[in-house]
């Protein structure tokens, strides 16, 4: 009894988040999926540049680029969620984030097949996470915009970005 | 806290605090010295100055006790200056807690929090000062007012004896005498323990106000006491003094009565008394000094050593976005450079190449100079951290009882403030070791042969590149074979293996934690040794030893000069056609080599032979796991040879570029991916150069090629290249 009054306002606090989350999303694609990223977090959007390659690096790290004097990290979505690699074409984007961890915001750069829009979504539009069960990892997924037809993946790109998770990626690998 | 933090402008205040802890770290040195000349009175002028500015100020900030504090040190500092006291090494002991803990308070102060923590030791060491300042003023001041007051009595007693007339009006003015005599004497009240009980009996009686007559029962108290204190008074003055106050007291008892007249007189006197008493032995002391007081007009000179150049504060954040955005300009200049370059390509660009080259020259000189005067204002000489050394000798000298003298050498030396932050540390863990544990007792010292005061010396050096800081003392020497049996029993190496250098330094800093209550003095701040020596090798220093049994040990911190320069020269090499940086300072030269030159040697792995000795040969394609021609289209090997902390390496590269002046920038969110990338640096073109960790690059190169542990191993390619 007791338990299931704790999952039932845990679901009600996660639905009371999601509510919170209604605002203005940049849309971009990789392959066929839509996903969104919060407007807030995005710096800028800048086309493809070279990337210099950093040796020893985890995979979905592309390299660094120079952008304007400053030297950032750039991730490539597609590594990251485990998708086929593709050639670049000249849709190919870099959308520079500024991502929160812990006290200090990084920039970073995620590379993203093509840049659609920004969508305001309501909050009535978004729905929670689906739970896949075990081996599916959602917690990088804010939640699931619905804009007309279209579904759209909203991001959470601090958790899709943040060092700490690269840190542990990188222990992983190190043990391998 | 109190008023400090609700109404004054935070910013005022820091700048205060950092005034004030400027001056009195200045101020630790002038103890030192005054101590080893306590008659040379300029330098008590040079130590009273920022102490009294700071008690002046502190009162603004609402820092009161800074102030009450403040107030006491230079209660005692203008004693000294003006002769009455002498300077001795209690008082200085006293003054120097002293400012320690203002400094202290003054960081508080700043940070927000109560300028005091411990209120009893606060409380206690301004009773310290408080009386060390009444030993000295009490014999001299009290006395002679007391005397003054008492002749006036005198007088009055003459008069009221020899006639009937109004005799209230001069008494009076002995009243306003005796008062004075009250106010400087308060400070006796505290140092009562001492008095004899008949004395201490009338002040429990007479210090307890009253209106009108003193009860009959307890007069007769303090007369009877008074008349012990005839009998058991000690020497001619004390005598004369107590003869004085039975008169006084018979007289008005019989007159007026016990009123609170009366009970004024007997007050001071008595109070007096117990002073002239306890201070007797001291009243010569004050002659020595004051026996040749310093002209006025030298005193006011004071500090000759101070620096009088016009300065002014400036954020630190401030110079760095400065540096930062100087550093851009040189990018900038370095792309001009191979724009001209380009264009000096282009047919029919005539005039034009010409022109550009010499504007491109021109600005290339202006944002050098501007480089270099930034870089000068974040410099500070090392006097503001050696400063600090005579005192920390003092302070062993004082627990231990050794004599040290202490050299001072190089404090004219300028670097970069941050490097003073790096240095001050271990600074101050070095000279305490050395004047701990390297120097013996002065006895210990005679029986080896040598002086009995031993010696301390302080270098500061720069060559080139780097800041060198050594301490250096004639003491015994570090035993090794007492340290390996400790290195042993930690588990730090193997029984019989031999000792390195590293090893030592591992273990001296370690074993520095370990000893005693030391440590906690030295740091105050929780900082371990080995965090002091990361924090070296972490500004790309290192730390040396050089010891002779017997003779002495020299410690040595090498700081390369830039740490935050984010300017750097360096030498830029290309490894699948992607450049990277090695660390100038550490490449001896380049070479080209056949293939066949490198060869294979059991337990080294691949070799190469330059002037005569063996280098250990890295790929820097295999360290940095990235593709390489094949080996057969290539004629050679082009090598370049580094200075590695463990010896001398040859790494092998695509091609070298050579020296470039580079802005360093740093890589936020990588520095997990990737340990042996230390940051990036941007070219004239404008293209991303990775900074290498040659230390971390050297040690994965050669486990790569050494052992297969690793699939990736290439063994193949050594294999090809020795073929080839």
């Amino acid at each position: 009894m007791a338990n299931s009054v704790a999952e039932a306002s845990a679901a009600l606090r996660s639905h009371a988040a999601i509510q919170d989350r209604a605002g203005q999303y940049l849309t971009f694609s990789i392959g066929p999926e839509v996903y969104g990223i919060e407007i807030l977090k995005v710096q800028e959007i800048i086309g493809m540049m070279p990337v210099t390659k950093v040796p020893r690096s985890p995979d979905f790290v592309r390299g660094v680029i120079n952008l304007r004097g400053k030297v950032i990290p750039v991730i490539e979505l597609r590594k990251k969620f485990e998708m086929e690699q593709r050639e670049d074409t000249s849709m190919t984007c870099i959308i520079v984030v500024q991502v929160a961890t812990g006290t200090q915001s990084i920039t970073m750069g995620i590379i993203v097949d093509e840049v659609a829009e920004v969508v305001a979504i309501a909050k009535e539009q978004i729905e929670p996470a689906p739970q896949f069960g075990a081996g599916v990892r959602t917690e990088f997924i804010l939640g699931i915009g619905k804009i007309a037809s279209k579904v759209v993946i909203l991001l959470d790109v601090d958790k899709v970005l943040s060092w700490s998770e690269l840190a542990t990626i990188d222990e992983a690998a190190k043990e391998q | 806290m109190s008023a400090a933090s609700t109404s004054i402008d935070p910013i005022l205040l820091a700048e205060f605090v950092d005034e004030s802890l400027e001056m009195l770290s200045s101020v630790d040195g002038l103890f030192v010295e005054l101590e080893a000349a306590p008659t040379n009175l300029d330098l008590v002028q040079s130590i009273f100055r920022p102490v009294h500015s700071i008690k002046g100020n502190s009162a603004f900030f609402g820092c009161n006790k800074v102030k009450t504090l403040a107030h006491e040190l230079e209660n005692i500092l203008d004693f000294m200056r003006k002769g009455k006291m002498a300077v001795k090494r209690d008082v200085i002991s006293v003054l120097l807690e002293g400012v320690d803990e203002l400094a202290q308070m003054l960081q508080r102060a700043r940070a927000g929090e109560e300028e005091v923590v411990d209120e009893t030791r606060f409380t206690a060491m301004v009773e310290r000062a408080k009386s060390a300042c009444a030993d000295a003023t009490t014999p001299v001041e009290a006395v002679a007012v007391v005397q003054k007051a008492l002749a006036v009595l005198e007088d009055v007693y003459a008069e009221v004896v020899a006639s009937e007339s109004p005799w209230h009006v001069k008494m009076e003015m002995a009243l306003n005498q005796l008062r004075t005599i009250k106010k400087a004497v308060q400070t006796v009240d505290a140092a009562l323990g001492d008095a004899p009980e008949a004395a201490q009996a009338i002040l429990r009686i007479v210090e307890q106000p009253f209106e009108g007559q003193l009860d009959a029962a307890l007069a007769s108290i303090v007369g009877e006491n008074i008349k012990k204190l005839v009998e058991i008074a000690g020497d001619e003055e004390q005598k004369a003094i107590v003869a004085e106050l039975n008169d006084t007291f018979e007289t008005f008892v019989a007159t007026v009565g016990f009123d609170s007249l009366v009970r004024d007189v007997v007050l001071e006197k008595v109070t007096a008394l117990v002073g002239r008493g306890k201070w007797a032995g001291i009243l010569e002391r004050p002659a020595a000094t004051g026996a040749q007081p310093a002209p006025q007009g030298e005193l006011e000179k004071g500090a000759g050593h101070v620096d009088s150049q016009k300065t002014m504060r400036v954020s630190e954040a401030h110079i760095d976005t400065f540096l930062a955005y100087v550093g851009e300009l040189l990018v900038l200049g370095d792309m001009f450079t191979y724009l001209q370059a380009r264009l000096a390509g282009v047919q029919h660009s005539g005039n034009v190449a010409a022109d550009f080259r010499r504007a491109n020259e021109s600005f290339a000189t202006l944002s050098n100079n501007l480089q270099n005067s930034i870089m000068s204002i974040r410099k500070v000489p090392l006097r503001v951290l050696l400063q600090k050394v005579p005192r920390l000798v003092r302070d062993v000298t004082t627990a231990n009882g050794k004599d040290i003298r202490v050299e001072v050498l190089g404090d004219d030396v300028e670097i970069d403030k941050s490097l003073l932050e790096v240095l001050d540390a271990p600074l101050t863990h070095m000279v305490r070791n050395a004047a701990d544990h390297g120097i013996e007792m002065p006895d210990d010292r005679e029986t080896a042969g040598k002086e009995r005061q031993g010696l301390v010396r302080v270098l500061a050096q720069e060559s080139s590149t780097d800041i060198i800081l050594s301490i250096e003392d004639d003491g015994k020497g570090i035993d090794r074979d007492a340290l390996r049996v400790k290195a042993e029993s930690l588990g730090m190496i193997a029984p019989g293996q031999p000792l390195t250098q590293d090893d030592v330094i591992a273990l001296l800093f370690r074993s520095g934690v370990s000893t005693a209550k030391t440590i906690t003095d030295v740091s105050g701040r929780g900082v371990g040794m080995d965090v002091v020596r990361s924090n070296v090798e972490g500004a790309g220093g290192r730390i040396t030893i050089d010891t002779d049994p017997g003779k002495g040990s020299t410690f040595a911190v090498h700081l390369p000069k830039s740490v935050t320069t984010q300017i750097i020269n360096g030498f830029v090499v290309y490894c699948d056609s992607q450049p990277f940086v090695l660390p100038l300072d550490r490449v001896l030269e380049t070479m080209q080599v056949g293939s066949h030159q490198i060869e294979s040697v059991v337990g080294k792995g691949r070799c190469v032979i330059r002037h005569g000795e063996m280098l250990t040969v890295v790929s820097l394609h295999d360290a940095l796991n990235c593709g390489r021609l094949e080996a057969g289209t290539r004629d050679g090997e082009t090598l370049v040879a580094v200075q590695g902390q463990r010896g001398r390496y040859a790494i092998i590269v695509d091609t070298v570029l050579g020296v470039r002046k580079l802005v360093l920038k740093t890589i936020h969110g990588l520095q997990t991916c990737a340990s042996f990338v230390t940051g990036a640096a941007l070219m004239g073109d404008g293209t991303i150069a990775l900074v290498l960790d040659l230390e971390d690059l050297l040690k994965t190169g050669t486990s790569r090629t050494s052992t297969t542990r690793n699939g990736k191993t290439p063994l193949p390619q050594v294999a090809s290249c020795r073929s080839a």
